[in-house]
């Protein structure tokens, strides 16, 4: 465990230089929502934004690895390549859950200080969840893509397998409407509503297993 | 960790093959208490070498013993007792040695941290400075101090004093130099400035196109080992089995002979000169025979 933390460190440390945009990231979203603060839905901005912030900050650590070619040197430590890719893992999906806290925290502040109305914590972490979820798919394409393609060419690889997601679901979606399949939200009993966020945590736990999985097996092809 | 074999590393027919390049047959045994210098122009196979030793890059067969235990089975233990500098691989130049020191105490089990910033004092490092402003020389000395101080009883280096001026090297020099005299601990060093190895080195490793040409001590290479210059008609005279390779300059033949006593001894010839590493180097890879 301390070498997890020993290679944590060593992340944490190279990104103090993003903290300074980190905090300016923090600060225009916060005033974007106090300006906006009437309008409701700013709360979904502001988690989504902060989530999918700070979760992409740390992925500023494969660069510096990248360009230090650190790799060889960490694999001369008593360590083995699962404990670098944990340490990759906790990293980012630690900082993408303290994304949404402090997104949620900020939303508090925020409603309460508009006095818009009195936050509903339920919803902000419905919100939270549903954030976190639809970033670990972007982080859990990307992260397989460093180590496959590296930096650069792994973030092109990202945005094309997004972008083909989109294209299937939104591919699907037409398929449907030109079939005219309606799917009736009525016909989803209330118990799958109410365990939603459960299922989000563990389809993202899921999604987060299967990238390491891959990014292990990338790895250790190198 | 009790190791009673005399050997600190021994690598056994190690064959490695990827793209066009191939490593073939490597066999090396560095002792205790010695330094092992890895020559060779560059491509040669040096750093493939290292980095199949360190486990960084798969092999396709061999053997590789540490301390008397498999590198394959042992790795993580093994390297708790290995320092290490690359010369192309090293942590971010944003941190500091300050957070070096933070970091690298959670990775090695016996890592000292007085014993690190004294070394930071004797080489005149700063603490809190990225090592991105650092000159190459002190580049080079942090990632020294990192290496020893966690009492590895291995060092691998790899064009460690590659980019230094010649009062750095020496310094350099003078550290591996320490770093030997309990007769415990060993050095394997690459580098292609052959001066640097025949100051330090006992044992010189002569690796060309993946393939080790010669492995004998310093002394033996340096003092056995001669260079005749000579004329065309004079070279004719001499058996082919009696030197190594021959190189045609301008004006003269130099021929490289491994037993210049025993040459002396069958052939008239005045001078043979003492060659340097970078003589014999040359003319092992540019010469004939």
């Amino acid at each position: 465990m301390n070498i997890i933390k020993g290679l944590l460190i060593k992340d944490i440390l190279q990104l103090k230089s993003y903290w300074k945009t980190t905090i300016i990231y923090i600060v225009v979203f916060t005033l974007i929502g106090i300006t906006q603060g009437t309008s409701g839905g700013v709360e979904m901005v502001i988690i989504l934004m902060l989530t999918l912030g700070f979760g992409m900050f740390t992925m500023a650590s494969f660069n510096y690895d990248e360009q230090a070619k650190a790799d060889s040197y960490v694999l001369s430590f008593p360590l083995d390549i699962k404990q670098v890719l944990v340490s990759k893992y906790i990293l980012v999906i630690s900082a993408t859950v303290i994304g949404a806290i402090v997104g949620i925290i900020f939303s508090i502040i925020i409603d309460i200080n508009t006095k818009a109305f009195f936050p509903d914590i339920g919803v902000l972490l419905y919100v939270a969840i549903g954030s976190i979820f639809c970033i670990s798919i972007i982080e859990a394409i990307q992260i397989p893509c460093i180590y496959k393609w590296g930096s650069e060419k792994g973030r092109i690889h990202t945005i094309i397998a997004i972008a083909l997601i989109f294209l299937i679901i939104g591919g699907l979606a037409i398929i449907s409407q030109n079939n005219s399949i309606i799917f009736s939200t009525n016909a989803v009993p209330n118990a799958v509503d109410s365990f939603l966020p459960i299922f989000l945590i563990i389809i993202t736990a899921l999604i987060y297993y299967t990238s390491y999985k891959f990014s292990y097996k990338i790895y250790e092809n190198k | 960790m009790a190791n009673n074999n005399k050997n600190i590393l021994e690598v056994k027919n190690l064959n490695k093959e990827y793209n066009s390049f191939k490593l073939k047959d490597i066999n090396l045994s560095l002792p205790k208490g010695m330094i092992m210098g890895l020559i060779g122009e560059n491509g040669a196979g040096k750093t493939t070498t290292i980095k199949s030793i360190l486990n960084l890059t798969s092999i396709d067969s061999g053997e590789i013993n540490i301390f008397g235990m498999d590198m394959k089975e042992e790795a993580k233990k093994i390297k708790e007792d290995i320092g290490v500098v690359l010369d192309d691989s090293f942590l971010s130049e944003h941190l500091t040695p300050k957070d070096i020191n933070q970091i690298m105490k959670n990775i090695y089990s016996n890592w000292d941290e007085d014993l690190f910033l004294e070394y930071l004092k004797d080489f005149k490092l700063p603490l809190k400075q990225e090592s991105k402003d650092f000159s190459s020389g002190m580049k080079v000395k942090l990632k020294i101090a990192i290496a020893i101080s966690h009492y590895p009883k291995l060092l691998i280096l790899d064009e460690p004093t590659s980019g230094l001026d010649p009062v750095a090297r020496s310094e350099i020099l003078d550290i591996f130099q320490d770093f030997i005299q309990d007769g415990e601990s060993s050095i394997l060093v690459s580098s292609h400035i052959t001066s640097d190895l025949e100051h330090i080195a006992d044992y010189i490793t002569f690796i060309n196109d993946g393939k080790i040409l010669l492995s004998k001590t310093r002394d033996e290479l340096l003092e056995q080992y001669g260079i005749v210059r000579c004329s065309k008609e004079d070279f004719e005279k001499i058996d082919e089995n009696d030197y190594e390779k021959y190189k045609i300059n301008k004006y003269e033949y130099d021929v490289l002979v491994s037993n210049k006593k025993e040459f002396k001894r069958k052939y008239d010839f005045k001078v043979i000169d003492k060659p340097t590493l970078d003589d014999i180097m040359l003319i092992y890879i540019k010469g004939e025979k």
